[in-house]
């Protein structure tokens, strides 16, 4: 058993030019698995009022991080992370979009490029053990345009599956919904077109260019996805599991078509996707961008807001423009702990969901008015099933080295189960939070 | 990256190189590389030339003064410039040499809306496709079809195999008609519900093609225009005429109808005295004497009119007479006027002999108003005669006084007697088979009224046949056998009902009872044959007569699907079984079967799978025509051995052959033949792609959809290779409708209009009549504008200049301009409205403004980057936070004021005072796209001032300034559409091909096809690049 999977995984590896991974000793375990999140909200924060200091049950939370004191004690807050490729040239939005990569973002229209992500990483590893590698959501798809040099697509888009791949983000919510529950397997006629256009594509491959053909593998992994994901589902839907989800299927009702028209329904819908996939163990590893960079998100309807979220974070250092900026911060945040809560409150084993998990919480910019990335606006939500120390407040500004952001992710991969050693321009991981 | 080749020598002029190392290489040189850029590397001129880009950006760099930086020394003017000339010149050389490169065009796969116009043209339903899809991003010159920025993942295949499923199951499959696509679901149908489908649908197309030509009600009939058309024909060498046809339109009716009226009229068969009652006497008519067919002759006119009359009569006996019974009681009724002198009671034998018609009259009534008086009188027919009677007995002698007088003694003496075995009153009368009565009447104005039953009570009455009747004239010869109109009564259990019968079906056969009867008779064309001549009646070949080319084909080929079904049908299996040997349990017992029974369920057996196999046959052709026209290009063998290797294992699945061919299309749709656009590396070299693939890029280009038959018939025929045929095809496909395609896709995405109606960005509370169906119209407004530029084949330039736009009564309404009435948009003048063109449209001045306010420097960015195709490098960094000069006063400052401020700082100035100045002169447009003086009681000041004392105002003034950039317009116009033609980034090589684009223009009132025609001719357009090498 052992020895099959790590073959496949070898394959996989190998096939993606991934650094060779291995599942460690503990995901074994009849607990709870652990989970992986990132939640993204574009345009940065108000520096002033984006702070938490102190530790434990002393800790002290800022105006804006105020709504997660119900969850204060599973929070890390982090002060003075970054990425240093996104300092270094171009300034504006979209060289700041690597925040889950490290990598430089490279300025072009056309050939995209940015590094895989750290938790489509984690994703591909854990392929097989759930129906989804990862469930990457969003309320904002890409534009088309190509200001400043750069393809506007940067700014929609997080998580990369390769380093010049993103990864696809489900807008709606049914799709989303359908992805994790509707019943792709066994479906012998599908089984049978999907192998017929395989053919297709096999006779296709020796007639195109170089570069064709590096489209055409994208067509044919994707089938091929779909076909281990069938089997897949057939063979979870069989299996004698140790540990079994609290929830073996959904009770959420099939969203309806298309998109909740008030922006804060979307989001919550989002969330509570995001909850049941990981409860339903349908995932492990989510991504969600609340808004793109960019973003002109509208939350007018919360009293003492106007305007775009964008047009408010440049606010020109502007009293009444920061504290709208304030108010918008702040109601991200309470959104996102909400969702925290939700999670605290599934009890798995020992620990509840939250518990078991590590969700990253983060935005490409610190103030949006100067377009700073010098330091980024990161928190961290959960113990990662006893592996993170939570309830601290880390500032590492001075520490050039450790201030690495790419730390940081390193340490997740590692708690998630893979065996590196180095991420991006980290050569360490963030033993501060173990 | 430049790479350190220290032995080479440099390729740098002297002045050059003077010029780089005192401005350039402290940061870009071997020290430090700064942004990865290194000018200090020796390398020779071909490697110069290779890295085109690096000149490009650096000339760029330095004409904006942003290289080098602010606080270094800057070069003067002349050195700048002779920097400038020597890398334009290595620009230059790099253009020549890559003049026109195909460029990288990465395999592209369909975009949502490609898909969605594809899909649309390929069943001919409005799909909703796009929505369901995952989102595309762009690149290149910023369209989502640029091959690189589309990537393909599990989301998409998934998305794909949902939405595929759900058109197939729309897909009607049969082997003749092909591959139809029904707005409502089919779902999935077994043999017996697709056969009576087929069915249904075929009575429905005769009933539909026949249904305005059939006559309604009975005056439609026109039986004597039949009758005189034909009367016509059967003169014709009088009246010079060869056809029916002919005569038909010579008296105004349906030519069908008159031939089968002359078929009719001159048979014999089937033998029946009711049809002689037209047969005989047209055959009998007068010949014609006088050519002139406008005149007809009184005795013609008369005999005709006679037939008609009689037709029309026993139209009114044909349905009752099913209904025939002598046990009834049959009431007769007359109405008496002043004309009538007689009136004739009367009972034929209906040609069979009298022997058992007895008919009893009772109630005989005679009801008239008396003279002058208000008040009626009713009386009895005896008491009636006898009155009369005494009243002739007592006028003066006459001469046929006394014979009439004789004649009505012996009518009186007829009333109460009866037969031997029957009684009835004394009132009563009983008339035989044969016999008649004539009453005589005078100014009377009323009617008569009698009760007339069958004797029944008589040994003979199966025998009984007559007609009970009633007639308005005095009735002297020999009672006929029959009268028109009047049925015959008889005993339905009778013998005499069969002979009857036989002679009365088959004129209602022929001369139908109802429309709708006839109109079942018409349906059934596609199964039965008619063999009688059937008047108000079409065949099947009659209705495919009335049918163009066309749609007689498809009606032909519905009915060879019928042939095919009926014949596959297990139904004749099931029919041959109820009489074969069975078993206790219902099992067949095959060993009980005679040989002639074994033979005939054999070859049944045989029969149905044969047409089976025929139906398979036929509709994998089908399917092999479906795929070629989705895959774009004939399929090869073994791909069609493909297909049918899918079929196959759909049959072997249990699907039928409908099912079966819905997996196919399935997977026909799934295939990357259907979703990339391929086009395969033919060469190691430059080379050019096949007229196929040429019509994908032609039409994805033209109408973001696939090629249609015109188009992939002329690629077939190798046309697309001849100048003249593929600039006929380009003429033609601008024009067409499906051009929409790319005024959505290219208009919309180059000017940002596409998907204006899900703009988020507008305060609802602030601005509560953008809603989003005023954003909707104002996505139409653009799209329509741009759509109609292309199909009139207008001035792009008309675009900024213009000054008309699209409007409808409710945007009309919203942008408060008068006199536009109606839902339906049409293009206004609006040019005294300020508007005109994109800088007045809604679309435009909303999405280049905040939720709450305008925006000038949004608005600058698109004008700079959109139209003028100025390209501005990125803000920088650590905006440093400006002076609130205002604090002091409270009084927050105006957008213009802090943009002012803004351009006080030397770092924000270089971009700034480019672009908001062209923001300031749209001031007079809000966030909302209102025109407006006042801007929160501040009067607006549109006032730009741009470096260099050039200054304007208002929107007006914005389209002169913009007017001396004609030049850049056109560039960057160019630009865009190579961009999205080809789905990549403009690249040196395009230099020659944009030059002749733009040259075109110029010489074509810069109409739309003139900046496309040049393009898509070139070689650029219709040629890729040999062995991809590093671009």
């Amino acid at each position: 058993m052992k020895i099959s999977r790590q073959q496949a995984l070898q394959a996989v590896a190998m096939s993606l030019g991934l650094p060779y991974l291995e599942i460690t000793a503990d995901q074994k375990k009849t607990s709870a698995p652990r989970r992986l999140g990132v939640v993204y909200f574009g345009n940065g924060v108000n520096p002033h009022e984006w702070w938490a200091k102190g530790n434990g049950a002393q800790m002290e939370l800022s105006s804006t991080l105020s709504p997660l004191a119900p969850v204060a004690k599973q929070l890390i807050y982090f002060k003075g992370l970054w990425n240093p490729t996104s300092v270094k040239g171009p300034g504006g939005h979209y060289p700041k979009m690597n925040v889950l990569s490290g990598a430089k973002v490279k300025q072009t229209t056309t050939d995209i490029e940015v590094g895989t992500s750290m938790d489509q990483m984690v994703a591909q590893s854990l392929k097989g053990q759930t129906l989804l590698p990862s469930l990457v959501l969003g309320t904002e798809g890409p534009g088309y345009s190509g200001d400043e040099g750069f393809s506007s697509m940067y700014s929609a888009y997080i998580s990369w599956s390769s380093k010049n791949r993103p990864t696809s983000k489900e807008l709606s919510p049914r799709r989303a919904f359908d992805r994790l529950f509707s019943n792709i397997e066994g479906s012998e006629k599908r089984r049978t077109i999907l192998d017929a256009v395989l053919k297709d594509s096999k006779r296709l491959q020796g007639h195109l260019s170089a570069l064709d053909k590096q489209k055409l593998d994208e067509y044919e992994t994707s089938v091929r996805e779909l076909e281990h994901r069938m089997e897949l589902a057939d063979k979870l839907k069989n299996d004698t599991k140790t540990w079994k989800p609290t929830l073996p299927e959904t009770m959420m009702a099939r969203p309806n078509e298309g998109v909740p028209v008030f922006v804060d329904d979307y989001l919550r819908m989002m969330f509570d996707i995001m909850v049941l996939a990981y409860q339903t163990d349908k995932t492990r590893v989510a991504t969600f961008m609340m808004n793109n960079d960019l973003s002109n998100m509208n939350f007018s309807h919360i009293e003492g807001i106007s305007g775009g979220s964008h047009q408010v974070s440049h606010h020109t250092d502007r009293p009444d423009l920061l504290a709208i900026y304030q108010k918008i911060n702040q109601h991200v945040v309470s959104l996102w702990s909400e969702f925290l809560q939700k999670l605290d409150q599934i009890q798995e084993g020992e620990r509840t969901l939250l518990g078991n998990s590590m969700i990253m919480f983060c935005s490409s910019l610190h103030n949006g008015n100067a377009h700073d990335s010098k330091q980024l606006p990161i928190l961290l939500a959960g113990s990662g099933g006893g592996s993170v120390k939570t309830a601290q407040s880390i500032d590492l500004s001075d520490k050039q080295e450790e201030k690495k952001l790419c730390r940081l992710h390193l340490s997740l991969m590692q708690n998630m189960g893979l065996k590196l050693q180095s991420f991006g321009d980290a050569n360490s991981a963030m033993h501060e939070i173990t | 990256m430049l790479s350190m080749q220290a032995e080479e020598q440099s390729s740098y002029p002297k002045e050059v190189q003077q010029f780089l190392s005192t401005h350039c290489y402290s940061c870009h040189g071997n020290q430090k590389d700064k942004g990865d850029i290194n000018f200090e590397a020796q390398i020779g001129r071909g490697e110069l030339i290779k890295n085109y880009r690096l000149w490009e950006a650096a000339i760029e760099q330095v004409e904006m003064k942003e290289m080098p930086p602010k606080k270094k020394a800057q070069p003067k003017e002349e050195e700048k410039q002779v920097f400038v000339k020597w890398a334009e010149q290595i620009l230059h050389e790099a253009a020549t040499k890559n003049a026109n490169d195909p460029g990288r065009v990465v395999m592209r796969r369909l975009n949502p809306q490609e898909m969605e116009h594809s899909l649309r043209d390929l069943t001919g339903l409005n799909l909703e496709v796009a929505s369901k899809l995952p989102v595309d991003g762009g690149g290149g010159e910023g369209f989502s079809n640029t091959g690189a920025a589309l990537f393909t993942s599990p989301n998409h295949l998934e998305a794909y195999l949902e939405l595929f499923e759900n058109v197939a199951s729309k897909a009607a499959i049969l082997p003749q008609t092909g591959v139809r696509f029904y707005e409502q679901d089919i779902g999935e149908r077994n043999f017996e519900a697709i056969l009576s489908e087929i069915e249904r649908s075929l009575r429905e197309q005769y009933e539909t093609i026949v249904e305005p030509l059939m006559p309604d009600k009975f005056e439609d009939l026109k039986i004597k225009d039949y009758l005189l058309a034909a009367w016509m024909f059967q003169n014709k060498e009088t009246f010079k005429v060869n056809s029916l046809e002919q005569c038909a339109q010579q008296f105004k009716v349906d030519a069908n109808y008159l031939n089968n009226w002359w078929v009719y009229l001159n048979g014999t068969k089937p033998e029946s005295r009711f049809l002689d009652f037209e047969r005989v006497p047209f055959r009998n008519l007068p010949k014609a004497t006088d050519a002139n067919i406008a005149i007809i002759p009184a005795a013609v006119d008369h005999a005709i009119n006679s037939i008609a009359e009689n037709r029309k009569l026993w139209y009114r006996m044909q349905r009752p007479q099913q209904d025939s019974n002598a046990y009834q009681t049959y009431g007769k009724k007359l109405n008496l006027t002043k004309e009538m002198t007689h009136f004739t009671l009367m009972v034929t034998d209906a040609g069979d002999g009298a022997v058992g018609d007895v008919v009893i009259w009772k109630n005989l009534k005679i009801k008239y108003k008396i003279k002058e008086k208000p008040w009626w009188r009713e009386v009895g027919l005896k008491t009636y005669l006898q009155e009369q009677l005494s009243e002739w007995q007592k006028s003066p002698k006459q001469d046929e006084l006394d014979k009439k007088i004789a004649r009505l003694q012996g009518q009186l003496e007829k009333f109460g007697k009866a037969p031997e075995g029957l009684t009835i009153g004394d009132e009563d009368l009983i008339l035989n088979g044969g016999e008649c009565m004539v009453i005589p009447v005078k100014d009377l104005e009323g009617n008569f009224n009698a009760a007339t039953v069958m004797w029944t009570n008589q040994p003979d009455i199966k025998k009984a046949s007559a007609q009970v009747a009633v007639l308005n004239y005095a009735h002297w010869e020999k009672v006929p056998e029959l009268v028109p109109g009047f049925i015959v009564v008889y005993d339905s259990d009778g013998d005499s009902r069969h002979q009857i019968w036989k002679e009365v079906a088959p004129m209602r056969e022929i001369f139908g009872d109802e429309k709708f009867r006839r109109m079942f008779k018409i349906q059934d064309n596609y199964k039965d044959k008619q063999s009688l001549p059937i008047i108000y009646y079409m065949s099947r070949d009659q209705v495919m007569g009335l049918l163009e080319a066309e749609p007689k084909q498809k009606f032909e080929r519905m009915h060879q699907d019928y042939d095919m079904y009926y014949g596959a049908d297990l139904a004749h299996l099931r029919w041959r079984e109820k009489s074969l040997p069975k078993h206790k349990d219902g099992r067949l017992n095959e060993e009980a079967f005679s040989e002639k029974q074994k033979k005939d369920y054999e070859n049944t057996k045989n029969w149905i799978a044969s047409n089976r196999k025929k139906i398979e046959a036929a509709v994998i052709q089908q399917l092999f025509s479906f795929a070629e026209k989705a895959w774009r290009r004939p399929l090869e063998k073994i791909e069609q051995d493909q297909l049918t290797e899918t079929y196959e294992q759909g049959l072997a699945q249990n699907l039928n052959s409908e099912s079966a061919g819905r997996l196919v299309l399935q997977r026909i749709f799934l295939s990357p033949n259907f979703i990339f656009k391929v086009e395969q590396q033919r060469s190691e070299k430059e080379h050019q792609v096949n007229a196929f693939e040429l019509a994908a890029r032609l039409s994805y280009t033209l109408w973001a959809s696939t090629p249609d038959e015109e188009l992939l018939k002329a690629a077939k025929e190798g046309s697309l290779s001849k100048k003249e045929d593929l600039d006929r095809q380009i003429n033609r496909m601008l024009k067409d409708a499906r051009s929409q395609g790319l005024a959505r896709q290219f208009g919309g995405e180059w000017l940002e209009f596409k998907d204006f109606s899900m703009h988020k960005g507008v305060d609802q509370a602030t601005y509560s009549k953008v809603t989003p169906e005023l954003l909707a119209l104002m996505e139409q407004e653009s799209t329509f504008y741009f759509s109609e530029l292309i199909q009139q084949d207008r001035s792009i330039l008309e675009i900024f200049f213009g000054e008309e736009t699209y409007l409808n009564e409710q945007l009309a309404n919203y942008y408060q301009i008068e006199g536009i009435k109606g839902e339906a948009f049409r293009k206004v003048n609006v040019k005294q409205y300020q508007r005109g063109g994109l800088l007045g449209m809604g679309a435009m001045l909303i999405k280049t403004s905040y939720p709450l306010r305008t925006s000038p420097v949004l608005r600058g960015s698109y004008i700079l980057g959109n139209i003028m195709g100025v390209h501005l490098p990125t803000p920088p960094d650590n905006v440093p936070p400006l002076e609130q000069v205002a604090k002091a006063t409270d009084q927050p400052m105006s957008v213009r004021q802090m943009l002012e401020l803004h351009r006080k700082n030397e770092n924000c100035a270089s971009c700034h005072d480019k672009i908001d100045p062209l923001g300031f002169a749209l001031e007079n447009f809000g966030a909302d796209g209102l025109f407006r003086d006042k801007d929160h009681g501040v009067p607006v000041d549109a006032q730009a001032q741009l470096k260099g004392g050039v200054s304007f105002s208002g929107v007006q003034g914005l389209k002169e300034h913009l007017k001396s950039k004609q030049e850049g317009l056109l560039d960057h116009a160019c630009r865009k559409f190579i961009g999205y033609s080809l789905g990549r980034e403009v690249g040196i090589g395009d230099r020659a091909i944009l030059a002749e684009m733009i040259k075109s223009l110029k010489q074509n009132n810069f109409q739309f096809s003139a900046m496309v025609r040049p393009l898509l001719h070139s070689k650029v357009f219709n040629s890729r690049r040999g062995k991809e090498g590093s671009s």
